[in-house]
């Protein structure tokens, strides 16, 4: 609970975070703040290094220069209180686990990690189970809950991972690609429960690549092509200038030679 | 008196028999963990790999003690691991061509080394390698009741049978023990990590452990039957079920099953059918391959997976 003097209190900041794999830059110097109990979107072209930048901030990733803090703190020591949704890609979706199961990740405490249900049948883990299940319903899968995911729509897979995220009872949220494969209707919901989360002080930061929405339905954006390109307000940030300047073909060059 | 029928088969089969269903168990439960992350393959090499570790380490003790095995067979495995490593590095290729280029390398390495000192040592050659020596486990049974139970003749049981029982237990306790941890390991490692989890230690402890019952399984009944029991029944269960719990259990018990029914095959069966017995792991092996034949056509799921990951997705 050290709190780096001079550290800003911003849910999540970066200072000159550079990053390579195998000596190619994939994000350079990015200096950047996400602001409290806003929903903020990452936007760039492919290979802008977004992903990289929700990995390298959590520590997946060592950075080749810069931090990252939350709250003033590493990661390591507020970890509790981050609750992160990789991409769908990275995941699969064949997997033999059902969906309160996945949601389960996310109530899990400490010692939730041991032992099957089962085995702990009557004890405390009954807590963290309901839990669980409460976000289902939450997200209208209450139905879902003992399906396979395998046998769930793209849609309800990301509902699904969602509601492990919200099941964390986090106070910042860092989503990859949220909506991926999530049909319109279902996309409008889950702005919405998330837009209530932000009222209630929680942060979120989703990398987002519907320019469109990203506009209308975020507060903040950061438009970066590996190195920052625009932050601010959405309108503001995703301006039509800057958007061409960051998906320029050759951008990332041009941007890091800067 | 206990009757000679009995006799024979306690001296004889008793002990092979239980080596080759519990190693076939502890093979089948710590691959379905493998086969659930898509690392069947990975297991293959494992199996093939650790070889001219086992042989070094025979050569340098000139004994089958496990321990110096499994030092061998470890020290090869991570051998293989940053050649893997390497060559995906430096020779541009991609995964799965690297870690064939070297388990082949590696298996047809120890091959040689034996095949070089194969005169010197009885105790050792490439038949033992592939399907173990399950002949030799006898027991010198006891011949009265009064001897089973003041335990003397105990001391006289080959310890491959009770290592592999022992390590049947000790994995099945470990993976009860993390179930939760290794379900959300193998399901969602970036998200595992980012609470803390250390998916990559938890890894590497299932890796040591399938390393072990790769050596303790290669010590009694061969590499063919490792290579096979680490993937079939698997690969069967999975089309069987959606769950993973059932998914685990269900893959223990074929490993099983396939155990016990290929050693009664290989060893009562055969003698009648072909007039002569056959070789009980390459039997055990066989079936469990055809469990999953079985499975596959049977269940129709082999043809259409809805969600299963490929490329362009």
């Amino acid at each position: 609970m050290i709190l780096r003097s001079g550290e800003s209190r911003a849910p999540l900041a970066l200072r000159s975070l550079s990053v390579a794999y195998r000596g190619v830059p994939a994000l350079w110097d990015v200096s950047w703040e996400a602001r409290e109990g806003a929903m903020t979107a990452i936007v760039g072209p492919n290979g802008a290094g977004k992903s990289t930048l929700l990995n390298a901030a959590m520590g997946a990733l060592r950075p080749l220069a810069g931090e990252a803090f939350f709250w003033g703190q590493t990661f390591a020591d507020v970890r509790s209180r981050v609750a992160y949704v990789p991409q769908r890609e990275s995941v699969d979706w064949d997997f033999p686990v059902t969906a309160l199961e996945v949601v389960e990740m996310g109530s899990a405490r400490r010692l939730d990690w041991l032992l099957p249900t089962w085995v702990r049948r009557g004890t405390a883990n009954r807590g963290h189970r309901q839990e669980a299940r409460g976000c289902l319903e939450e997200l209208g899968l209450g139905a879902f809950a003992d399906r396979p995911i395998g046998q769930l729509s793209g849609g309800q897979q990301q509902r699904v991972f969602l509601a492990r995220a919200l099941a964390q009872r986090a106070d910042l949220l860092l989503l990859d690609e949220p909506f991926a494969g999530v049909d319109s209707e279902t996309e409008g919901a889950l702005f919405q429960r998330l837009r209530r989360l932000c009222s209630e002080g929680t942060t979120v930061v989703a990398v987002h690549h519907d320019l469109e929405t990203a506009r209308s339905r975020f507060d903040d954006a950061m438009l970066m092509a590996g190195s920052v390109v625009a932050t601010g307000p959405a309108a503001d940030a995703l301006s039509e200038d800057n958007v061409r300047r960051a998906f320029a073909p050759g951008s990332r060059a041009t941007v890091q030679l800067a | 008196m206990i009757p000679p029928g009995l006799h024979e088969f306690l001296t004889l089969d008793l002990m092979p028999l239980v080596a080759v269903t519990a190693s076939a168990a502890a093979l089948a439960l710590l691959g379905s963990f493998l086969v659930l992350r898509r690392q069947a393959m990975l297991g293959d090499a494992m199996a093939h790999s650790v070889l001219p570790g086992l042989v070094a380490a025979f050569l340098v003790t000139g004994s089958r003690a496990a321990g110096p095995m499994f030092l061998g067979a470890t020290a090869a495995a991570a051998l293989s691991g940053l050649a893997i490593a390497a060559i995906i590095r430096h020779g541009r290729v991609e995964r799965s061509a690297a870690i064939g280029l070297v388990y082949t390398t590696m298996f047809a390495l120890g091959v040689l080394l034996l095949e070089l000192n194969g005169g010197a040592n009885v105790d050792l050659d490439v038949d033992c390698v592939l399907s173990g020596q399950l002949e030799l486990m006898f027991w010198n049974a006891p011949t009265t009741w009064a001897e089973v139970l003041d335990g003397s003749s105990l001391s006289g049981m080959p310890p491959q049978p009770l290592r592999l029982v022992g390590l049947l237990m000790a994995s099945a306790a470990a993976v009860i023990l993390a179930w939760p941890l290794l379900r959300a390991v193998a399901f969602d490692a970036a998200f595992a990590r980012s609470r803390g989890l250390f998916p990559a230690a938890v890894s590497a402890g299932l890796m040591a452990l399938t390393t072990l019952a790769i050596v303790l399984s290669f010590d009694a009944v061969g590499s063919i039957l490792a290579i096979a029991l680490l993937t079939c029944p698997p690969a069967t269960a999975r089309l069987l079920t959606d769950r993973m719990g059932p998914y685990v259990a269900l893959s223990v018990g074929l490993g099983g099953a396939a155990g016990l029914l290929g050693y009664a095959l290989a060893t009562r069966g055969a003698p009648l059918l072909l007039g002569a017995s056959v070789d009980a792991s390459g039997t055990v092996a066989a079936l469990s391959g055809l469990g999953l034949i079985v499975a596959a056509v049977g269940s129709g799921r082999g043809r259409s997976r809805p969600n299963a990951p490929g490329p362009g997705l």
